[in-house]
């Protein structure tokens, strides 16, 4: 049998994260680039599956930093940071995906100087090409999922990539989100429901 | 079990994709469970869900290290100017009116910060409201004591449980793991019953609980999450190993990145060097491995590890990706040693 140990636990994972985060709070600026460094690939990773597009993931970037920036001060603590600045890039997300949804402007196609390439395959995928497993699924269902992806409603495309992709509990969802569990949960519902349907041919 | 606590084949094949993330209550896990070990149609239907899983890994997309090195570079070049513009404005500003913040040497990035503090402070004078606060949350605590359950309260993760009960674990009877912003854990296990074991890392039993969970579990979320709550305690050496253990052999890559992140302060132990170079060598997603050289720059000189400097070399002449290889190479010329030679 253990007891448990009554003494406040302070990680030092955390305690660093504190510190760091009070550092930057007070002005200084080497704490807040080690915090930027510490988020900045996994918030690039989010934009990226939710937009699909370089251009796009790199201005979520952007503006949720510099979001970050302006308002540290007022970071009070009574959330994670991690669900803090996920909470500012879902936002920014949800609202280019919400602009998108009303322009139509989801082009499947992409002007750049070397020509005109497929939205969808202008990003690095390294993982499809070393996994064989990943070689066996067809184009054909690839494409399926990518358009059953872009079908989603911004609400659920977002719950739906930080469960999926992101592996972020439902519960820690709806605090990013500003909602309750059970709101997310409904949301990933509809989301995999429209998923299985779009696929139910392949599988 | 009643009748009325089976679902049908409709029931069960709504809940599939939910009991795949593990995000089904126990009882409703049980009734899923039930339902699909008797039903051959809904066996069927699981299968196909699993397979449409795979099929949305399949579109999961990387950021490039290049692109993740464009957008830092872009970020501080756009926070300096920020600054320096801020800096002239403020200046002038301040050498007119508060000559008293230059002489007690604040920067001017806490000044731009606390200008904001400044400004919610202006238009909301909030010490009204301190006691009214104070009440509320008496009342919460009073509230939040009458209905929280037993089995939180009841002490440390022994109170509930015994070794023999932990040594017959199956892979995924541990449903899901919780810290609060106290360093305290809560683990919910199902073994017949469904039970939630609290306690700290400092506990040996938590500690080993996390690790299975993080080993064996097949849902990532929940790998994902112990993970995170182990980064806590990489200062003890079995959980040291465990993140190891990750890194090197968590197939998604969420749990990988957040177990090196939690190694970033350990680099001087010979166990995470030599994860550090399986992730160069091996982990096929690119950020990694950019991250992994990044972690291993503070052990430049004759610290680092011979094994890491002839990873190094093969990453030179062998990595696909031009800007980890151009990262190699830099490591290799701050601990002086020739991309040739060694």
């Amino acid at each position: 049998m253990v007891k448990s140990n009554s003494r406040v636990v302070r990680s030092e994972a955390h305690a660093d994260e504190t510190a760091l985060i009070r550092a930057a709070q007070a002005g200084d600026r080497e704490a807040f680039e080690q915090l930027v460094r510490a988020y900045d690939h996994s918030i690039l990773r989010l934009a990226m599956n939710m937009l699909r597009s370089p251009e796009d993931a790199r201005d979520v970037y952007q503006e949720t930093f510099l979001r970050v920036y302006r308002n540290l001060g007022n970071f009070r603590f009574d959330c994670s940071f991690h669900t803090w600045i996920y909470r500012i890039a879902t936002n920014i997300c949800l609202d280019l995906l919400r602009k998108r949804k009303v322009r139509k402007e989801e082009s499947p196609v992409l002007m750049t100087p070397e020509g005109t390439v497929d939205r969808f395959e202008s990003v690095a995928d390294p993982s499809a090409e070393l996994d064989p497993q990943r070689h066996l699924l067809s184009g054909q269902i690839r494409t399926r999922v990518k358009d059953a992806l872009a079908e989603l409603s911004p609400r659920e495309r977002m719950v739906f990539e930080m469960r999926h992709y992101e592996g972020l509990r439902l519960r820690n969802i709806g605090e990013v989100l500003g909602t309750t569990e059970e709101a997310a949960k409904n949301c990933l519902f509809r989301a995999t429901q429209k998923m299985r349907v779009a696929l139910g041919d392949f599988v | 079990m009643s009748n009325e606590s089976i679902y049908n084949c409709d029931g069960v094949r709504d809940r599939l994709a939910l009991l795949l993330y593990g995000e089904l209550s126990f009882d409703e896990e049980e009734r899923v469970e039930l339902h699909v070990d008797s039903c051959a149609n809904c066996r069927a239907a699981l299968a196909r869900q699993k397979a449409v899983h795979a099929a949305i890994d399949s579109v999961e997309v990387t950021a490039s290290p290049a692109l993740l090195a464009r957008c830092r570079e872009e970020f501080f070049e756009t926070l300096h100017m920020q600054e320096s513009a801020l800096s002239h404005a403020v200046g002038a500003h301040a050498s007119e009116r508060e000559p008293e913040r230059d002489a007690a040497g604040e920067s001017w990035w806490s000044q731009f910060l606390s200008s904001f503090d400044l400004k919610w402070n202006a238009h909301w004078n909030t010490t009204w409201m301190r006691p009214a606060g104070a009440l509320a949350l008496l009342a919460i605590g009073f509230i939040a004591a009458r209905l929280t359950p037993t089995s939180f309260l009841n002490g440390g993760a022994g109170a509930n449980y015994s070794a023999m009960d932990l040594a017959h674990l199956g892979p995924d009877q541990i449903r899901n793991v919780q810290a609060d912003a106290s360093g305290r854990v809560n683990i919910v296990i199902n073994q017949n019953t469904q039970r939630t074991v609290s306690g700290n890392l400092q506990d040996a039993m938590i500690r080993n609980l996390l690790v299975a969970a993080a080993k064996q579990s097949s849902d990532p979320g929940l790998r994902a999450e112990t993970v995170t709550i182990l980064v806590n305690g990489a200062g003890l050496a079995d959980v040291r190993d465990a993140l190891v253990f990750a890194l090197e052999n968590d197939q998604n890559t969420v749990v990988r990145w957040r177990a090196m992140e939690g190694l970033k302060s350990y680099t001087h132990d010979p166990s995470v060097q030599t994860a550090l170079a399986q992730v160069l060598l091996q982990d096929m997603n690119p950020g990694m491995r950019t991250q992994a050289i990044d972690l291993l720059t503070p052990e430049t000189g004759p610290a680092m590890n011979r094994q890491v400097v002839g990873v190094l070399q093969q990453m030179v002449s062998r990595e696909d990706d031009a800007y980890v290889r151009q990262r190699a190479q830099k490591m290799l010329e701050a601990v002086r040693a020739s991309a040739g030679v060694y």
